[in-house]
């Protein structure tokens, strides 16, 4: 990993769609990023891939899991293997939204207000705890996830590019929480939790205890513009329309469930195409299969259905709701013809 | 399912029973097996101890059930009852195969349907609910079903309903029960999941269309076995009766062991007879005629009882078990006593239509156990013969007849009788004369017998005052009857000769031999002595059924026969040869039912080849409709092959080259799990060549392109090596059962609704 990152993309040749060498270099990058973060969280192969689809894929991703699994390093991980800056901001009830965002402070040499950019200003934001703090900051992030532009006493500021925020939130404590709304929580590409490793993966960690985490240093990949240009070079995968009628049906079939109050929105099934792409291309296809969509329905899907509560009582959730849908729901076998 | 089963099955029982009691049999039996089997299970009793409460419960039952007549009140066993069950259980098989069907609850005939009834629910039942091989409990039915046919008549009574009846009954069973042991399966397998892992249990894919899938495949498969017998038993020459145990049992009674009773005619003529009395009749009516035996086969030599094969309507003889049916005769109902005296030999004289015999004496039961009896020629004989002292009451019914000036009016009416052979010349000769210028069956036929009567002359030629009249009824002496000077003979060769004239003229005719009493006496007591000896005729009539007609000439003095002329014409010498006789080519065709139209062959080794080609033919025939729906599964997939290889665009033979091996993939039992991916597909098979099959696949249908036809001729060699590949390892048994495998084709039908969007597969 010592290899420095440079290099462009190859020359699509002026075709509108991602070309098969292109798809090649995009999944070589993709592995490399994904290998060093892997030496810091070791056995979670596929939520680094996840974090990194959601990266690539211009999304935010939303971590639900126990303290001490390893959010903050994947974040941090994630971030030195970009080449980019990290901030990591804790929240908690009496946060404002000027601690996120960043305020205008008076300088009285230069007799004006001075704006001082706040943690958001970063290519990779670690909002720890979110559901920790006021909705009133909950919805100043909002605006950051959604338009990429912070705007403070009537100044839109821009955000670096590339920018992803990686909100963590405990799904046991609720006591003094407050409970992301579903349109906030619509603005997360995807949601997914790490997990506690696995016997192998924890004796590794055992053994190299005596580095911190913090010490782990990971030389970057590859630079902010590259992860800019494999954003850009990700839209152009090839979907074949059937491919977009199995998201279609997956979607309207989570609308039409029983045990389901609100289904997945137009919103959410773009951003399952889009992710779709990004992972396709992370594994080297210039196009979409069933498998890409399948793997990806329950991370981008799933936190956004509302249950009904009688379905929530006898304890159904909604990845069990999105496993049966995708057992119900076939897959295309065949192209499907404009 | 089991009693639905068995009661079809159990139909295969009731042509030879057709009795009520068969089914009160059927309903306790099935209740008590069904106890003995669930209570057995519940309990977890061994074997032994099943089996000895079977036994108990087969000797409780038995007697009110399988022997109602010796039963205490006709429910309490009793010990001649237990008896008979006993001894029943061995030698009531044979004796169900050596009497008249149906025998409703005669005897201890009811036994093997019992024991066949109890064992096969005890054992099914046990097996269903023991076993960890529950299906073949289906085996039970079957083995009534099968056991009922071959114990049963030779003609099949509702075969294909109860046929298709059973098999649907069974495949329904047995759907049912593979969709059971799937539920149960995965409850099992969801209930350990919650208590190892401590997860809420998730939804499992309902298993509903794949009970449908079966239904249909299983309903495919009766539908094309059905329509594959349906069409073989119209193409097939057909049959009108089927082979079974009773066929090729030959019964203990074969009337072409004993000599015609005809020939022996003469004899009873004989001074040392004549006047003895051959048995005595308390209440036969005057005018009545004593049957001992009909005559219906004329082969030129002898007139004698069903000639044609032991089992030919006339030749059949079986035991009685109840009374014969004659509801359907009109006439008058006639009960008589017979005592045997002088008379001995194995035909029983009898009267009229029979309805029913009951021996008296000592050896009554020894009589009744040997009785035996042809319904087509009302014949009834006595294996061992009668002695004297012997009695028994007979009841009958004496069909109407009609007048005698009512002859003229009678048509004949087709029967199927043995064809007669060497009828003399003389006979249509003489016919010929005796009707010429009459028309109408009836009124030939009165003609025919006014000639007879009025040519003829009676004598019995035994002793010295009477003229000479040869005994016999050969064709030599039928063509002495008729072309003599005088024609001179008793009731044997009148008979014989006015049945084979009648036949001439269209009607179905038979001897009938027996006696005659001239005195006989209604309310006492009738001696029917050596002298009352005669022969007549029945026509087969349309009107009056059999008409009994006596040809017989008046006994009138006969006139001094004209000497023969000694004059000798001497014919000239010729060189030239005399023609030979021209065969007349009609003369020549033998009738259809005539024994000699199977002639064998002259080379015997051309005759064993043609035997053994007709018998592998058959056996292939039979072997192509039980083969049918394997062979049309077999033909459906190469179709469907093929159509995908050939289909018309490179990208169509790639999607259906998948689909090919995924169906492959199907048929060998592989469970890729509901709504699969190709590369979930690839994954339940394992190794990397499906996985790269998959990956190709997937990239000639969703990336932009169209794929080129080599490409699709590369992914065809691919799927053609895996399909190969699939069989390693694989047992001839199990590579058989993958080949016929209905699962993909049930994906094609019926799944495709369920799994597939659209596709052209």
């Amino acid at each position: 990993m010592s290899e420095q990152p440079t290099g462009t993309a190859p020359k699509s040749g002026g075709a509108a769609t991602m070309t098969p060498e292109q798809a090649t270099w995009f999944a070589d990058i993709f592995n490399r990023l994904v290998a060093g973060v892997d030496q810091v969280l070791l056995g979670k192969t596929f939520v680094i891939k996840l974090a990194y689809t959601a990266f690539l894929s211009e999304g935010h991703l939303l971590l639900e899991d126990f303290p001490g699994t390893g959010k903050t390093s994947l974040a941090r991980a994630m971030s030195q293997s970009v080449d980019g800056s990290t901030s990591r901001i804790q929240f908690t009830p009496d946060l404002l939204p000027g601690d996120i965002t960043g305020v205008s402070i008076y300088d009285q040499s230069s007799r004006s207000f001075e704006f001082h950019q706040g943690p958001v200003f970063a290519n990779i934001v670690l909002a720890d705890e979110i559901n920790r703090a006021s909705p009133k900051t909950q919805a100043a992030l909002l605006e950051v996830m959604e338009e990429g532009q912070v705007t403070v006493d009537g100044v839109t500021h821009i955000v670096d590019a590339p920018f992803m925020v990686i909100a963590t939130q405990n799904p046991i404590e609720q006591a003094g929480t407050y409970r992301l709304p579903e349109a906030q929580l619509d603005r997360f590409i995807m949601k997914a939790s790490i997990g506690y490793p696995d016997h192998a993966s924890t004796l590794r960690i055992l053994q190299g205890a005596g580095v911190k985490a913090h010490d782990v240093v990971i030389p970057p990949v590859v630079s902010s513009r590259i992860i800019t240009e494999m954003g850009t070079l990700a839209r152009t995968v090839h979907v074949d329309p059937s491919i977009n009628d199995y998201v279609s049906r997956l979607v309207d079939a989570s609308r039409n469930s029983d045990e389901v109050r609100l289904g997945a929105s137009v919103r959410a099934a773009l951003a399952l195409v889009r992710t779709a792409k990004t992972l396709a291309a992370a594994s080297g296809r210039h196009y979409v299969i069933p498998d890409d969509v399948k793997v990806l329905a329950e991370p981008v899907l799933a936190h956004r259905l509302v249950l009904d509560p009688e379905a929530e009582f006898e304890g159904v959730t909604a990845s069990s709701i999105i496993g049966q849908l995708l057992l119900e729901t076939p897959p295309p076998s065949d192209r499907q013809a404009v | 399912m089991l009693a639905l089963s068995t009661a079809i099955a159990s139909l295969a029982l009731w042509p030879s029973y057709g009795s009520a009691s068969l089914l009160v049999l059927i309903a306790v039996t099935f209740a008590a097996a069904a106890a003995i089997a669930i209570l057995g299970a519940v309990f977890r009793w061994s074997s032994p101890v099943v089996l000895v409460i079977t036994v108990v419960a087969y000797l409780a039952l038995g007697v009110p059930l399988a022997v109602p007549d010796l039963a205490v009140s006709r429910v309490f066993p009793s010990f001649a009852g237990l008896q008979e069950l006993l001894v029943g259980a061995a030698t009531s098989w044979k004796q169900l195969l050596t009497i008249s069907l149906p025998v409703g609850s005669y005897q201890a005939l009811l036994i093997p349907a019992f024991i066949l009834i109890l064992v096969t629910v005890v054992v099914s039942l046990s097996v269903a609910l023991r076993s960890r091989f529950g299906d073949l409990a289906v085996l039970g039915p079957i083995v009534v079903f099968v056991v009922g046919i071959l114990f049963g008549p030779e003609s099949a009574q509702w075969p294909f309903p109860v046929a298709m009846g059973l098999t649907a009954s069974i495949l329904v069973w047995l759907i049912w029960s593979r969709w059971y042991r799937r539920r149960e399966s995965i409850r099992l397998i969801s209930d350990r999941e919650v208590t190892a892992d401590g997860q809420p249990v998730q939804k499992v894919a309902d298993g509903g269309f794949v009970g449908v899938r079966t239904l249909v495949s299983a309903g495919l498969i009766l539908a094309i076995a059905g329509t594959a017998s349906f069409a073989a038993s119209r193409i097939l020459p057909p049959t009108n009766d089927r082979v079974v145990l009773r066929t090729t049992i030959t019964q203990p009674f074969d009337p072409r062991d004993y000599a015609s009773p005809l020939s022996g005619f003469r004899k009873y003529e004989l001074p040392e007879l004549k006047s003895r009395t051959m048995f005595t009749v308390t209440g036969l009516p005057v005018g009545a005629r004593i049957r001992l035996a009909t005559l219906d086969s004329y082969d030129g030599v002898v007139y004698s009882v069903g000639q044609g094969s032991v089992n030919s309507a006339s030749g059949a003889f079986t035991r009685v078990p109840l009374s014969v049916d004659q509801s359907g005769v009109a006439g008058t109902a006639k009960t008589i006593a017979v005592t045997i005296g002088n008379y001995s030999g194995v035909w029983l004289p009898t009267l009229g239509k029979l309805e029913r015999v009951a021996f008296t004496g000592g050896d009554a039961t020894t009589l009744l156990g040997n009785f035996y009896f042809n319904t087509n020629t009302d014949t009834a004989a006595v294996v061992g013969g009668l002695s004297s002292g012997d009695s028994y009451s007979l009841s009958a019914v004496i069909p109407t007849q009609p007048a005698e000036d009512q002859l003229s009016q009678l048509e004949p009416a087709p029967v199927d009788l043995p064809a007669s052979t060497s009828v003399p010349d003389e006979l249509a000769t003489t016919l010929e004369g005796y009707v010429a210028g009459v028309s109408g069956p009836g009124a030939r036929l009165v003609a025919m017998l006014d000639g007879l009567r009025r040519d003829g002359y009676v004598s019995h030629g035994v002793s010295a005052t009477e003229p000479p009249s040869r005994s016999g009824h050969a064709a030599d002496r039928i063509t002495e009857l008729l072309s003599a000077q005088q024609m001179i003979g008793d009731q044997e060769q009148y008979a014989v000769t006015a049945a084979l004239m009648a036949r001439q003229l269209g009607f179905p005719a038979r001897v009938v031999f027996g006696f005659e009493p001239s005195d006989a006496n209604p309310d006492g007591q009738t001696v029917v002595v050596g002298g009352d000896v005669s022969a007549w005729i029945e026509v087969s009539t349309t009107r009056y059924g059999w008409v009994a007609i006596d040809p017989t000439p008046q006994v009138r003095p006969i006139p001094e026969a004209q000497p023969e002329d000694p004059t000798q014409v001497a014919r000239p010498q010729s060189p030239v040869q005399p023609q030979l006789p021209e065969i007349d080519s009609k003369d020549t065709q033998l009738p259809p039912n005539s024994s000699q139209d199977q002639e064998p062959l002259e080379n015997p080794l051309l005759a064993t080849v043609l035997r053994v080609l007709t018998g592998l033919g058959w056996a292939s025939l039979v072997m192509l409709v039980l083969l049918s729906p394997f062979l049309t599964i077999v033909f459906a997939k190469w179709r469907r092959r093929r159509l995908r290889r050939q289909a018309p665009t490179p990208l169509q033979r790639i999607e259906g080259g998948w689909d090919e091996f995924e169906d492959a993939v199907l048929d060998h039992g592989f469970t890729p799990g509901p709504a699969p991916t190709r590369l979930e597909i690839a994954q339940a098979v394992g190794g990397t060549q499906p996985f790269v099959l998959a990956a190709v696949a997937d990239r000639a249908v969703f990336a932009p392109g169209d794929p080129d036809l080599e490409q699709a001729d590369q992914l065809w060699k691919s799927v053609d090596d895996l399909r190969y590949s699939l069989d390693y390892n694989l047992t001839r048994w199990e590579r058989i059962k993958s080949l016929v495998s209905l699962r993909s084709l049930g994906g094609y039908s019926v799944s495709s609704l369920f799994k597939r969007e659209g596709g052209d597969r």
